[in-house]
Protein backbone atom coordinates (compact mmCIF):
# COMPACT_ATOMS: atom_id res chain seq x y z
CA UNK A 1 0.00 0.00 0.00
CA UNK A 2 2.61 2.04 1.30
CA UNK A 3 4.51 1.52 -2.40
CA UNK A 4 1.53 2.23 -4.18
CA UNK A 5 1.14 5.60 -2.53
CA UNK A 6 4.77 6.30 -3.53
CA UNK A 7 4.03 5.68 -6.93
CA UNK A 8 0.95 7.72 -7.21
CA UNK A 9 3.17 10.53 -5.81
CA UNK A 10 5.85 10.04 -8.38
CA UNK A 11 3.55 9.72 -11.36
CA UNK A 12 2.36 13.33 -9.91
CA UNK A 13 5.55 14.73 -9.80
CA UNK A 14 6.11 13.81 -13.17
CA UNK A 15 2.95 14.38 -14.57
CA UNK A 16 3.52 18.23 -13.04
CA UNK A 17 7.33 17.96 -15.22
CA UNK A 18 5.07 16.73 -18.38
CA UNK A 19 2.82 20.09 -17.82
CA UNK A 20 5.08 21.97 -17.38
CA UNK A 21 7.38 20.70 -20.64
CA UNK A 22 4.20 21.14 -22.65
CA UNK A 23 4.42 25.29 -21.57
CA UNK A 24 7.82 25.58 -22.05
CA UNK A 25 7.06 24.45 -25.53
CA UNK A 26 4.15 26.36 -26.10
CA UNK A 27 5.81 29.77 -25.07
CA UNK A 28 7.96 31.29 -26.94
CA UNK A 29 11.43 31.45 -25.17
CA UNK A 30 15.65 31.04 -25.90
CA UNK A 31 15.25 27.95 -23.49
CA UNK A 32 12.65 26.34 -25.84
CA UNK A 33 14.48 27.32 -29.12
CA UNK A 34 18.04 26.32 -28.11
CA UNK A 35 16.19 22.89 -26.55
CA UNK A 36 14.81 22.31 -30.37
CA UNK A 37 17.84 24.04 -32.09
CA UNK A 38 20.02 21.56 -30.19
CA UNK A 39 18.03 18.11 -30.39
CA UNK A 40 17.67 18.92 -33.96
CA UNK A 41 21.56 19.31 -34.80
CA UNK A 42 22.01 16.02 -32.93
CA UNK A 43 19.14 14.35 -35.12
CA UNK A 44 20.80 16.03 -38.18
CA UNK A 45 24.13 14.23 -37.38
CA UNK A 46 22.40 10.83 -37.36
CA UNK A 47 20.35 11.83 -40.24
CA UNK A 48 23.11 12.63 -42.39
CA UNK A 49 25.74 9.89 -41.43
CA UNK A 50 22.67 7.18 -42.12
CA UNK A 51 21.83 8.80 -45.72
CA UNK A 52 25.68 8.17 -46.08
CA UNK A 53 25.75 4.90 -45.14
CA UNK A 54 22.44 3.82 -46.99
CA UNK A 55 23.95 5.17 -49.99
CA UNK A 56 27.71 3.01 -49.51
CA UNK A 57 25.35 -0.12 -48.61
CA UNK A 58 23.50 0.29 -52.39
CA UNK A 59 26.93 1.43 -54.15
CA UNK A 60 28.15 -2.21 -52.55
CA UNK A 61 25.56 -4.24 -53.15
CA UNK A 62 23.95 -4.61 -50.05
CA UNK A 63 25.08 -6.91 -46.76
CA UNK A 64 25.42 -10.00 -48.29
CA UNK A 65 27.75 -13.25 -47.80
CA UNK A 66 31.36 -13.39 -48.67
CA UNK A 67 30.93 -16.36 -50.98
CA UNK A 68 27.89 -14.62 -52.63
CA UNK A 69 29.57 -11.26 -53.22
CA UNK A 70 32.65 -13.14 -54.77
CA UNK A 71 30.24 -14.80 -57.63
CA UNK A 72 27.68 -11.58 -58.12
CA UNK A 73 31.47 -10.02 -57.80
CA UNK A 74 32.53 -11.55 -60.96
CA UNK A 75 29.28 -11.86 -62.61
CA UNK A 76 28.82 -8.14 -62.06
CA UNK A 77 32.91 -7.33 -63.64
CA UNK A 78 31.73 -8.38 -66.82
CA UNK A 79 28.79 -6.99 -66.60
CA UNK A 80 30.13 -3.80 -65.55
CA UNK A 81 32.53 -3.90 -68.41
CA UNK A 82 30.16 -4.10 -71.12
CA UNK A 83 27.12 -2.12 -70.06
CA UNK A 84 29.73 0.91 -68.12
CA UNK A 85 30.20 3.23 -70.53
CA UNK A 86 26.67 2.61 -71.77
CA UNK A 87 23.80 2.32 -69.52
CA UNK A 88 25.27 3.05 -66.57
CA UNK A 89 26.83 6.31 -67.38
CA UNK A 90 23.76 7.18 -69.63
CA UNK A 91 21.51 6.46 -66.24
CA UNK A 92 23.48 8.73 -63.94
CA UNK A 93 23.45 11.23 -66.27
CA UNK A 94 19.94 11.09 -67.10
CA UNK A 95 19.27 11.50 -63.61
CA UNK A 96 21.25 13.91 -62.91
CA UNK A 97 20.27 15.61 -65.86
CA UNK A 98 16.62 15.87 -64.37
CA UNK A 99 17.66 16.69 -61.12
CA UNK A 100 19.96 19.82 -62.38
CA UNK A 101 17.21 20.78 -64.95
CA UNK A 102 14.45 20.62 -61.82
CA UNK A 103 16.72 22.53 -59.87
CA UNK A 104 17.45 25.53 -62.70
CA UNK A 105 14.19 25.70 -63.67
CA UNK A 106 13.05 26.68 -60.68
CA UNK A 107 15.86 28.75 -59.96
CA UNK A 108 14.99 30.48 -63.48
CA UNK A 109 11.26 30.64 -61.99
CA UNK A 110 12.39 32.16 -58.34
CA UNK A 111 16.06 33.54 -58.61
CA UNK A 112 15.58 35.16 -54.82
CA UNK A 113 15.53 31.13 -53.69
CA UNK A 114 17.36 28.91 -52.79
CA UNK A 115 17.92 24.50 -52.85
CA UNK A 116 18.38 22.87 -49.39
CA UNK A 117 18.74 19.18 -48.47
CA UNK A 118 15.87 17.58 -46.66
CA UNK A 119 16.94 16.17 -43.57
CA UNK A 120 14.16 13.77 -42.22
CA UNK A 121 11.84 11.79 -44.13
CA UNK A 122 8.69 13.33 -43.75
CA UNK A 123 6.81 10.12 -43.59
CA UNK A 124 8.83 9.77 -39.65
CA UNK A 125 7.10 12.97 -38.84
CA UNK A 126 3.61 12.05 -36.95
CA UNK A 127 2.66 15.56 -36.95
CA UNK A 128 2.89 15.61 -41.37
CA UNK A 129 6.19 17.99 -41.04
CA UNK A 130 10.25 17.21 -42.08
CA UNK A 131 13.59 18.91 -41.01
CA UNK A 132 15.26 20.60 -44.06
CA UNK A 133 19.33 21.00 -43.49
CA UNK A 134 19.11 24.93 -43.87
CA UNK A 135 18.38 28.05 -41.52
CA UNK A 136 18.16 31.37 -40.60
CA UNK A 137 22.06 31.62 -41.43
CA UNK A 138 21.51 30.85 -44.73
CA UNK A 139 18.63 33.20 -45.08
CA UNK A 140 15.79 30.92 -44.43
CA UNK A 141 12.65 33.09 -42.82
CA UNK A 142 9.80 31.46 -40.88
CA UNK A 143 6.65 31.49 -43.47
CA UNK A 144 8.70 30.66 -46.63
CA UNK A 145 7.19 28.60 -49.17
CA UNK A 146 8.63 25.28 -49.84
CA UNK A 147 8.54 23.94 -53.56
CA UNK A 148 8.93 20.66 -54.88
CA UNK A 149 8.58 21.62 -58.67
CA UNK A 150 8.40 24.30 -60.49
CA UNK A 151 4.61 25.94 -59.70
CA UNK A 152 4.00 23.88 -57.09
CA UNK A 153 4.27 24.20 -53.52
CA UNK A 154 4.24 21.43 -50.63
CA UNK A 155 4.43 23.31 -47.61
CA UNK A 156 5.47 26.33 -45.88
CA UNK A 157 8.62 26.85 -43.10
CA UNK A 158 7.00 26.62 -39.48
CA UNK A 159 9.97 27.56 -37.72
CA UNK A 160 13.63 28.32 -38.43
CA UNK A 161 16.99 27.48 -36.02
CA UNK A 162 20.28 28.42 -37.59
CA UNK A 163 21.33 25.48 -39.42
CA UNK A 164 17.82 23.27 -39.35
CA UNK A 165 14.43 24.46 -40.19
CA UNK A 166 10.80 23.01 -39.97
CA UNK A 167 8.57 22.18 -42.51
CA UNK A 168 4.90 21.78 -42.31
CA UNK A 169 2.98 20.28 -45.16
CA UNK A 170 -0.21 21.43 -46.10
CA UNK A 171 -1.45 18.29 -45.91
CA UNK A 172 -0.74 18.31 -42.55
CA UNK A 173 -4.16 16.52 -40.65
CA UNK A 174 -5.10 19.74 -38.49
CA UNK A 175 -4.26 22.44 -41.27
CA UNK A 176 -6.74 24.05 -43.42
CA UNK A 177 -5.76 26.53 -46.10
CA UNK A 178 -7.70 28.83 -48.66
CA UNK A 179 -7.33 27.68 -52.29
CA UNK A 180 -8.79 28.32 -55.73
CA UNK A 181 -9.87 25.60 -58.15
CA UNK A 182 -10.61 27.27 -61.42
CA UNK A 183 -12.69 29.66 -60.72
CA UNK A 184 -13.88 28.35 -57.47
CA UNK A 185 -12.92 29.62 -53.75
CA UNK A 186 -12.91 26.75 -51.16
CA UNK A 187 -10.86 25.15 -47.85
CA UNK A 188 -8.01 22.42 -48.26
CA UNK A 189 -8.30 20.68 -45.41
CA UNK A 190 -5.52 18.28 -45.01
CA UNK A 191 -5.83 14.52 -44.37
CA UNK A 192 -1.93 14.03 -44.29
CA UNK A 193 0.40 12.10 -46.46
CA UNK A 194 0.10 14.70 -49.21
CA UNK A 195 -3.69 13.87 -49.44
CA UNK A 196 -6.38 16.80 -48.65
CA UNK A 197 -10.42 17.60 -49.32
CA UNK A 198 -12.04 20.30 -50.37
CA UNK A 199 -15.96 20.71 -50.19
CA UNK A 200 -17.34 22.70 -52.87
CA UNK A 201 -20.90 23.48 -53.95
CA UNK A 202 -22.64 20.99 -55.71
CA UNK A 203 -22.10 21.69 -60.12
CA UNK A 204 -19.05 23.57 -59.90
CA UNK A 205 -16.62 23.36 -62.21
CA UNK A 206 -13.91 21.01 -61.26
CA UNK A 207 -12.63 18.10 -63.24
CA UNK A 208 -10.15 15.51 -61.99
CA UNK A 209 -6.46 17.13 -62.63
CA UNK A 210 -7.46 20.77 -61.87
CA UNK A 211 -4.88 22.31 -59.62
CA UNK A 212 -5.89 23.68 -55.94
CA UNK A 213 -3.82 27.13 -56.31
CA UNK A 214 -3.38 29.49 -53.09
CA UNK A 215 -5.25 32.78 -53.70
CA UNK A 216 -2.75 35.50 -55.32
CA UNK A 217 -0.15 33.02 -55.94
CA UNK A 218 1.68 30.83 -58.81
CA UNK A 219 1.43 27.96 -56.49
CA UNK A 220 -0.30 24.63 -56.69
CA UNK A 221 -0.30 22.49 -53.81
CA UNK A 222 -2.33 19.80 -54.81
CA UNK A 223 -4.56 17.88 -58.15
CA UNK A 224 -7.91 16.94 -57.86
CA UNK A 225 -7.43 13.21 -57.93
CA UNK A 226 -11.04 11.81 -57.66
CA UNK A 227 -14.43 13.92 -57.31
CA UNK A 228 -17.09 12.38 -54.69
CA UNK A 229 -20.85 13.33 -55.71
CA UNK A 230 -23.96 11.94 -54.31
CA UNK A 231 -27.42 13.09 -56.11
CA UNK A 232 -29.03 13.57 -53.00
CA UNK A 233 -26.07 16.13 -51.58
CA UNK A 234 -25.76 19.53 -52.02
CA UNK A 235 -22.15 19.54 -51.94
CA UNK A 236 -19.79 17.87 -54.20
CA UNK A 237 -16.31 16.50 -51.77
CA UNK A 238 -13.03 16.62 -53.60
CA UNK A 239 -9.96 14.54 -53.34
CA UNK A 240 -6.60 16.25 -53.78
CA UNK A 241 -3.39 15.14 -53.97
CA UNK A 242 0.26 16.95 -54.17
CA UNK A 243 2.01 15.90 -57.15
CA UNK A 244 5.32 14.96 -55.45
CA UNK A 245 6.65 11.65 -53.66
CA UNK A 246 7.23 12.99 -50.12
CA UNK A 247 9.15 10.36 -48.78
CA UNK A 248 11.49 10.34 -51.84
CA UNK A 249 12.05 13.88 -51.57
CA UNK A 250 16.16 14.97 -51.20
CA UNK A 251 15.84 18.31 -52.06
CA UNK A 252 13.36 21.42 -52.07
CA UNK A 253 13.51 24.71 -52.94
CA UNK A 254 12.71 27.67 -50.74
CA UNK A 255 10.98 30.88 -51.84
CA UNK A 256 10.71 33.81 -49.85
CA UNK A 257 7.04 35.08 -48.59
CA UNK B 1 19.30 -6.14 -22.24
CA UNK B 2 15.30 -6.32 -24.22
CA UNK B 3 13.95 -3.20 -22.82
CA UNK B 4 18.03 -1.52 -24.16
CA UNK B 5 17.06 -3.19 -27.70
CA UNK B 6 13.30 -1.85 -27.49
CA UNK B 7 14.72 1.53 -26.77
CA UNK B 8 17.45 1.52 -28.69
CA UNK B 9 15.10 0.48 -31.79
CA UNK B 10 12.36 2.82 -30.93
CA UNK B 11 14.84 5.48 -30.65
CA UNK B 12 16.47 5.17 -34.43
CA UNK B 13 12.68 4.54 -35.47
CA UNK B 14 11.67 8.14 -34.23
CA UNK B 15 14.27 9.69 -36.60
CA UNK B 16 14.33 7.19 -39.68
CA UNK B 17 10.57 5.33 -39.68
CA UNK B 18 6.70 5.94 -39.87
CA UNK B 19 5.33 6.87 -36.61
CA UNK B 20 3.70 3.66 -35.53
CA UNK B 21 6.77 2.22 -35.36
CA UNK B 22 8.20 3.99 -31.98
CA UNK B 23 4.70 4.16 -30.81
CA UNK B 24 4.46 0.35 -31.08
CA UNK B 25 7.61 0.73 -29.13
CA UNK B 26 6.76 2.84 -26.10
CA UNK B 27 3.39 0.22 -25.56
CA UNK B 28 6.04 -2.65 -25.95
CA UNK B 29 8.33 -0.69 -23.47
CA UNK B 30 5.61 0.36 -21.03
CA UNK B 31 3.54 -2.77 -20.67
CA UNK B 32 6.76 -4.90 -19.39
CA UNK B 33 8.63 -2.31 -17.78
CA UNK B 34 7.95 1.31 -15.91
CA UNK B 35 10.00 2.48 -18.60
CA UNK B 36 10.80 6.04 -17.94
CA UNK B 37 12.98 6.47 -21.52
CA UNK B 38 9.52 6.64 -23.21
CA UNK B 39 9.14 10.62 -21.88
CA UNK B 40 12.19 10.98 -23.12
CA UNK B 41 11.52 9.84 -26.21
CA UNK B 42 8.10 11.50 -26.33
CA UNK B 43 9.83 14.95 -25.67
CA UNK B 44 12.53 14.08 -28.36
CA UNK B 45 9.73 13.90 -30.54
CA UNK B 46 7.76 16.50 -29.96
CA UNK B 47 11.28 19.23 -29.90
CA UNK B 48 12.24 17.74 -33.49
CA UNK B 49 8.43 17.89 -34.93
CA UNK B 50 5.84 19.51 -33.78
CA UNK B 51 4.99 22.83 -35.36
CA UNK B 52 4.59 25.63 -33.48
CA UNK B 53 0.93 26.08 -31.60
CA UNK B 54 0.96 22.20 -31.42
CA UNK B 55 -0.60 19.61 -33.49
CA UNK B 56 -4.60 19.94 -33.24
CA UNK B 57 -3.52 22.88 -29.92
CA UNK B 58 -1.46 20.09 -28.38
CA UNK B 59 2.26 21.38 -27.51
CA UNK B 60 3.28 18.12 -26.47
CA UNK B 61 1.30 15.06 -28.42
CA UNK B 62 3.84 12.60 -28.23
CA UNK B 63 5.04 13.41 -24.92
CA UNK B 64 1.29 13.30 -23.20
CA UNK B 65 0.81 9.78 -25.21
CA UNK B 66 4.13 8.44 -23.71
CA UNK B 67 2.77 9.35 -20.10
CA UNK B 68 -0.70 8.16 -20.93
CA UNK B 69 0.83 4.84 -21.71
CA UNK B 70 3.25 4.40 -18.60
CA UNK B 71 0.31 5.37 -16.11
CA UNK B 72 -2.47 3.63 -17.77
CA UNK B 73 -0.45 0.31 -18.20
CA UNK B 74 0.94 0.99 -14.54
CA UNK B 75 -2.03 -1.96 -13.72
CA UNK B 76 -1.02 -4.65 -16.27
CA UNK B 77 2.76 -3.76 -15.36
CA UNK B 78 2.30 -4.83 -11.59
CA UNK B 79 0.56 -8.12 -12.21
CA UNK B 80 3.19 -9.02 -15.20
CA UNK B 81 6.12 -8.43 -12.61
CA UNK B 82 4.40 -10.21 -9.55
Amino acid sequence: MLRLASHNRLYTFVFVLVILFGILLEIQNPLRDSLRAGTRSVAAGAWVAVHGMGDAIDYYGGLSSRATLASENQALRTEVARLESLSLHNDVLRSENATLRDMFSLREAYPEGIAVPVLSNPSASPYSTFVIGSGTIEGIKAGAYVVSAPRVAIGRIVEAGAHTALVGLFSAPDKETEVMIGKVRATYHGKGDGNGVVVVPRGAAVIEGDAAVLPGHPFAIGFVGAIQSKPEDAETTVLLRVPANLPSLSFVYIVPE
Amino acid sequence: MIRAFIGGLSFASALFAPPWLPLIGMGMLTVRFRAWEVLVLGAMIDLLYVPPGGFFGIPIPATLTAFILLVGFEPIRRKLLV
